[in-house]
């Protein structure tokens, strides 16, 4: 099975962020819906990282982790190409 | 720090001063790489370089290498934003609210790493502190959202 191509955006679980920061930030930097924030962050919680999004530019996704790194969550760019 | 629904932010004069010291830490480190008083130690137990302490920020080395500048940049005209508009009672707009989450979501890790270890009890002391203001502000910013998140975590 191939996997999807692109440059993948994941956020990772920490022991330091809360889960109200998390889903905050979701909904506010990456401008999910409440729900899509809320189910997110309980997946990151869970799982130890979710996907947030998936770019075809490298640049795009770097820039998008780069802003949530800001805010101090661990955000991290996978490519598959 | 008390944030009231509609988003005014009282301090105490104590409160203030541990916020104002903490942002002058981080402006510290980001400005100048100057390791955070509470760090430093003795010789028996060395302090961390502001290269780990970044590291902790920014966890990437990828995009440290690349966007690492910017990211500094980013949080540093935040926490100096914060620093010259602090007074009490002051009412937030979007903005200041933007700034304080960011900076109170950085200087966390002036103080502990992001797995739990160790964690020596008064560094971990200010950095719960620091997660208390930014729950206190995500709760007042969107109450909706920390309703939501507080029923789910209640629920497990």
């Amino acid at each position: 099975v191939a996997e999807a191509a692109g440059w993948q955006v994941d956020v990772c679980d920490d022991d330091v962020n809360t889960m109200h920061a998390v889903a905050y930030l979701l909904h506010r930097v990456c401008g999910m819906s409440l729900q899509d924030a809320l189910r997110t962050m309980t997946t990151t919680h869970e799982q130890g990282s979710a996907e947030i999004g998936r770019f075809d530019s490298q640049d795009e996704a770097e820039q998008l982790a780069a802003r949530l790194q800001t805010y101090g969550l661990h955000a991290v760019v996978r490519g598959n190409r | 720090v008390n944030v009231l629904g509609g988003g005014t932010v009282s301090m105490s004069d104590a409160t203030a001063t541990v916020a104002t010291t903490i942002l002058e830490m981080l402006v510290g480190l980001l400005e100048r790489g100057e390791i955070p008083p509470p760090l430093r130690r003795g010789p028996v137990r060395r302090s961390p370089t502001v290269d780990e302490l970044l590291a902790r920020m920014f966890p990437d080395a990828d995009l440290r290498r690349t966007h690492g500048a910017a990211m500094r940049a980013d949080v540093l005209a935040a926490t100096r934003r914060l620093l010259a508009a602090r007074q009490v009672g002051r009412h937030l707009n979007q903005q200041d609210v933007d700034d304080w989450i960011m900076v109170t979501g950085v200087a966390q890790f002036l103080f502990v790493p992001r797995k739990r270890g160790a964690w020596p009890t008064r560094q971990r002391a200010l950095q719960h502190w620091l997660n208390v203001v930014q729950y206190r502000l995500v709760v007042a910013a969107n109450p909706e959202l920390a309703a939501e998140v507080s029923a789910w975590w209640d629920a497990q």
